[in-house]
């Protein structure tokens, strides 16, 4: 795992053609991309079986990007130091603001998926990407998880994947 | 954070006079003045306010040992590479099966605690005591909390969080 600051972060989205709209939209190549929320339930059963469906969903033979973007919010339900323990096993001494970016390469796929439910255990927001770009998702502190997909075939056949954990907030948007 | 073998946590807790229960594996003897079982919450919120409190009545100059009983049952609910990494950036090359205990240093007390949540978390079976010995607790596979303590203060403030579970009489 290596951390990343915004800029890299936003450098090597920028090679699979990815931009942020703000606040929480995306485009690649200039087209946005589909999207469906649903609510993350308070369940640590409900959350544990969604992270690893989607890393499921993923494959192998990638990279991950997992982008903080907003942390420290519910202090009752976080355990920071667990956090700065994996990065500071990484050699990455800076604090998460300096570098919230969080590599992964393929060889790490289980600490990619256990920092991604750790993201969602602590009410972080957070992008997760593929490389090379699958689907994305981004999780937020308001209980809630965009799936975004290339296609409304792809986004369908994710949907139906996490619908079966997470209820369904809003319809596909893009 | 050290790591330590079956063998060192027992012999950590001689001075204690505590021992695990040789019948079950699962309770202590010794120390605390009663015992309450809890039912473990599966909300995430119910969970991690509930370690927070357990971690809020010991005193700050504790040492805990977090001795891992039982693990690897709930494959769907685990994320042991976290476990891992953190046990490996605390130089143990060991595998949990050698070396289950985790000993904490007073300076340590938010990793106890996080590391209670993961345990928790990921449905493992495992002991909490501290030096000098307060409360203790056992967290069971099988979602159910055995507390023990001296005072009420700590069953009464874990039972905002997770039902108080009693065994059906036979």
């Amino acid at each position: 795992m290596r951390c990343l600051t915004e800029l890299e972060c936003r450098d090597r989205l920028a090679l699979l053609g990815v931009a942020l709209i703000p606040p929480y939209g995306l485009t690649v190549y200039g087209n946005q991309l589909v999207s469906r929320t649903f609510e993350i339930p308070d369940s640590c059963r409900l959350q544990a079986q969604v992270i690893k469906k989607l890393f499921h969903l993923y494959g192998d033979d990638r990279r991950w990007l997992l982008w903080l973007r907003d942390w420290g919010i519910w202090h009752s339900e976080e355990y920071p130091e667990v956090w700065q323990e994996i990065r500071e096993g990484h050699g990455e001494e800076r604090p998460i603001i300096d570098a919230p970016g969080h590599l992964f390469e393929p060889h790490e796929k289980p600490l990619a998926e256990g920092m991604a439910r750790l993201t969602m255990l602590f009410g972080w927001d957070a992008f997760l990407f593929s490389e090379p770009l699958s689907h994305c998702v981004f999780m937020s502190n308001d209980n809630a998880l965009d799936v975004f997909a290339g296609s409304l075939d792809a986004l369908e056949e994710l949907s139906r994947e996490v619908g079966r954990f997470f209820p369904l907030l809003s319809a596909a948007s893009g | 954070l050290k790591c330590l073998s079956d063998q060192e946590c027992r012999a950590w807790l001689a001075p204690l006079g505590v021992e695990l229960d040789p019948q079950d594996g699962t309770s202590i003897v010794g120390g605390a003045t009663e015992s309450v079982w809890f039912e473990i919450s599966d909300s995430c919120r119910r969970q991690s306010i509930a370690v927070k409190t357990i971690f809020y009545f010991f005193p700050d100059d504790c040492r805990w040992l977090l001795w891992l009983r039982e693990w690897g049952h709930k494959p769907s609910e685990e994320y042991p590479e976290i476990w891992n990494e953190i046990r490996r950036k605390n130089h143990e090359k060991r595998s949990i099966i050698e070396a289950p205990g985790h000993l904490f240093e007073p300076h340590e007390k938010e990793l106890a605690a996080g590391m209670l949540r993961l345990a928790m978390l990921f449905g493992w079976g495992a002991f909490l005591l501290s030096a000098p010995l307060s409360h203790s607790l056992f967290i069971s596979s099988s979602e159910l909390m055995k507390l023990y303590a001296t005072s009420p203060d700590v069953p009464d403030a874990v039972s905002e969080q997770f039902k108080i579970w009693r065994p059906l009489k036979l």
